[in-house]
């Protein structure tokens, strides 16, 4: 019957965009990452080789550790300054809520590549807006050991307004009897926030801190313009290392194993993740 | 004289916070206006110290140098092709995916899983597969072709689509989609007559979306080009490999490229929400 198959014809295209853009090129990544490959030059088999390297190698430890550091950094304080804000905003302000939240949105659409340009700027040493601030002269925030908190600082200051976007949407869907009953049972502010706000918000909590988490993870480009990688691979993560090994040094075996075994990890995360989340909250 | 009126604790609460939350917007937005401003300056005075904020002395010097030597117009060009066609191909794949899921008879897990899946595919890192299509479209003679980046950017556009559609389709009253199909209305007229007109607008707040993450993108943009088809943002990361950074030419080229943001930014407020988070919350 053609009706049976209507719905499969209808999500075809679809599905050959997937099969051979996404799909196709992770399996073709996937031989890849078995031989010694530079590019332009013919590949050599070596097996497991790449990923027994790379487990030794200190840059991917060095990036692991850095990616760890920027994403639960960022991810958390993006959180508790949205979480707040949005606490904050919360009540009757007029025509005032939605300028503030059209102006705070503007940040997340720039380009990370803009934005790290821009923060490039203010960390100038000599006429930087950071110097300004702190009434210093010469300080390179991005020149010294501490460099990774400080790209931090410029994905909090895009990625905030994300959370306090979603939490006070989230806080003003919350029905108001939920809040009155809490308000006769004689609970104090700080109980009703935990008791009675928090669980009421969770939902929409864990969805921002997922997206967040997962593009955070994928950081490249406000890397690329803010400090490539620099000093010293001190603000280096993984998707920058397998950026710069794939097409800095043309090492597309290495790149493609270690771009494989991210995939992987990151794709156990999510699936599990979202597998979870449907359960719990059915999304679909 | 008026009669100074007592106000409550509770306005003077607001007010305070009001005063607290404009500074901080107005702090928060200082990077952008700043970029702005110094766009304006010519390049001698582009840095200053203290750095200057006073909206005088501006020159459009370094927009006459980004449209007259640095071509910029050219990149514009590329990248409106690019994001344009993508996301028209994108919504029409996308919407009839969606359609399907949304209306049609799926076995529950079917369903769940396939979609599932779909979103994973834009969560992976991107990284994974822009190597291994540098490598195919290299093969295939593609690199600096428009087709290269315009598949590219379907894909990557296309899952977020899906949900997205899916999520505004299923909302739709169901009396109304059944109803169109007692009266011997085809899935294709209920397509167009029915469904896609009743979320036009959410729809056209996803178009707006993928457009800016076409417009933005820079991963697969900087690979899959070379010279013909080279995309705005990486226009603006060539400007860090040449010798120091020329913050009055780059602010120009940033500011052109922030422009379509802050027009999304006004338009898509309403939808922000579900538009920011795959339509998981609406």
């Amino acid at each position: 019957m053609i009706e049976k198959r209507l719905k499969y014809y209808l999500i075809l295209p679809a599905l050959i965009i997937f099969l051979g853009l996404a799909i196709y090129p992770l399996f073709f990544a996937l031989r890849g990452s078995f031989f010694i490959w530079r590019y332009g030059m013919s590949a050599q088999f070596v097996g497991l080789k790449n990923y027994i390297d790379l487990f030794k190698s200190s840059f991917a430890w060095n990036a692991l550790q850095n990616t760890i550091v920027y994403v639960v950094l960022a991810v958390f304080l993006e959180l508790i300054i949205g979480l707040a804000l949005a606490v904050l905003m919360n009540r009757e302000l007029g025509f005032f809520r939605p300028i503030v939240r059209t102006a705070l949105t503007i940040p997340m659409f720039v380009s990370p590549i803009v934005v790290g340009i821009i923060w490039r700027m203010i960390y100038n040493p000599h006429y930087g807006l950071f110097n300004w601030i702190l009434g210093t002269r010469g300080f390179a925030p991005t020149g010294n050991e501490y460099a990774l908190f400080f790209v931090v600082l410029a994905d909090v200051w895009q990625w905030t307004p994300f959370m306090y976007v979603i939490i006070l949407a989230a806080l003003q869907s919350i029905p108001p009897e939920i809040l009155e009953a809490g308000e006769i049972d004689g609970t104090t502010g700080w109980q009703k926030f935990i008791h009675i706000t928090l669980p009421s918000i969770s939902y929409a909590i864990v969805i921002a801190l997922t997206l967040r988490f997962m593009d955070a993870t994928k950081a490249l480009d406000l890397i690329y313009t803010l400090t490539y990688g620099g000093p010293g691979g001190g603000t280096e993560t993984i998707g920058f290392l397998i950026f710069r090994t794939a097409f800095n040094d043309l090492n597309i075996g290495s790149a493609t194993s270690f771009a494989i075994i991210f995939t992987v990890v990151m794709g156990i995360l999510i699936t599990r993740f979202l597998g979870w989340l449907n359960r719990r909250f059915e999304i679909v | 004289m008026f009669k100074p009126r007592k106000k409550s604790k509770k306005q003077m609460v607001n007010t305070a916070i009001i005063l607290v939350i404009a500074v901080f917007t107005i702090l928060y937005l200082l990077p952008i206006y700043w970029m702005g401003i110094t766009s304006f300056r010519p390049e001698a005075k582009s840095m200053s110290w203290p750095p200057n904020f006073s909206p005088t002395g501006l020159v459009l010097d370094n927009y006459r140098v980004v449209f007259e030597q640095k071509s910029i117009f050219w990149y514009i060009r590329n990248s409106l092709i690019v994001s344009i066609i993508s996301v028209v191909f994108s919504l029409v794949i996308g919407c009839i995916a969606a359609f399907s899921f949304a209306f049609m008879r799926w076995k529950a897990k079917t369903k769940t899983s396939l979609l599932i899946w779909i979103i994973s595919l834009r969560i992976m890192p991107p990284i994974a597969t822009a190597i291994p299509l540098f490598l195919i479209f290299a093969k295939l003679r593609m690199i600096d072709t428009f087709p290269a980046l315009i598949l590219a950017y379907t894909f990557f556009n296309l899952s977020f689509v899906i949900w997205l559609v899916y999520g505004f389709f299923k909302e739709l009253p169901r009396e109304i989609v059944e109803a169109g199909l007692i009266d011997g209305c085809s899935y294709a007229k209920l397509f167009t007559r029915v469904v896609i007109p009743l979320t036009t607008p959410g729809i056209m707040t996803v178009a707006l979306l993928t457009f800016i993450a076409s417009w933005n993108e820079f991963l697969f943009a900087v690979k899959l080009t070379a010279f013909n088809t080279r995309t705005i943002p990486v226009l603006i990361s060539g400007f860090m490999i040449d010798r120091g950074l020329l913050w009055g030419q780059v602010s120009a080229v940033g500011l052109v490229s922030i422009i379509p943001v802050i027009i999304v930014a006004l338009f898509i407020q309403r939808y922000i929400v579900s538009g920011l988070t795959f339509g998981a919350i609406k």
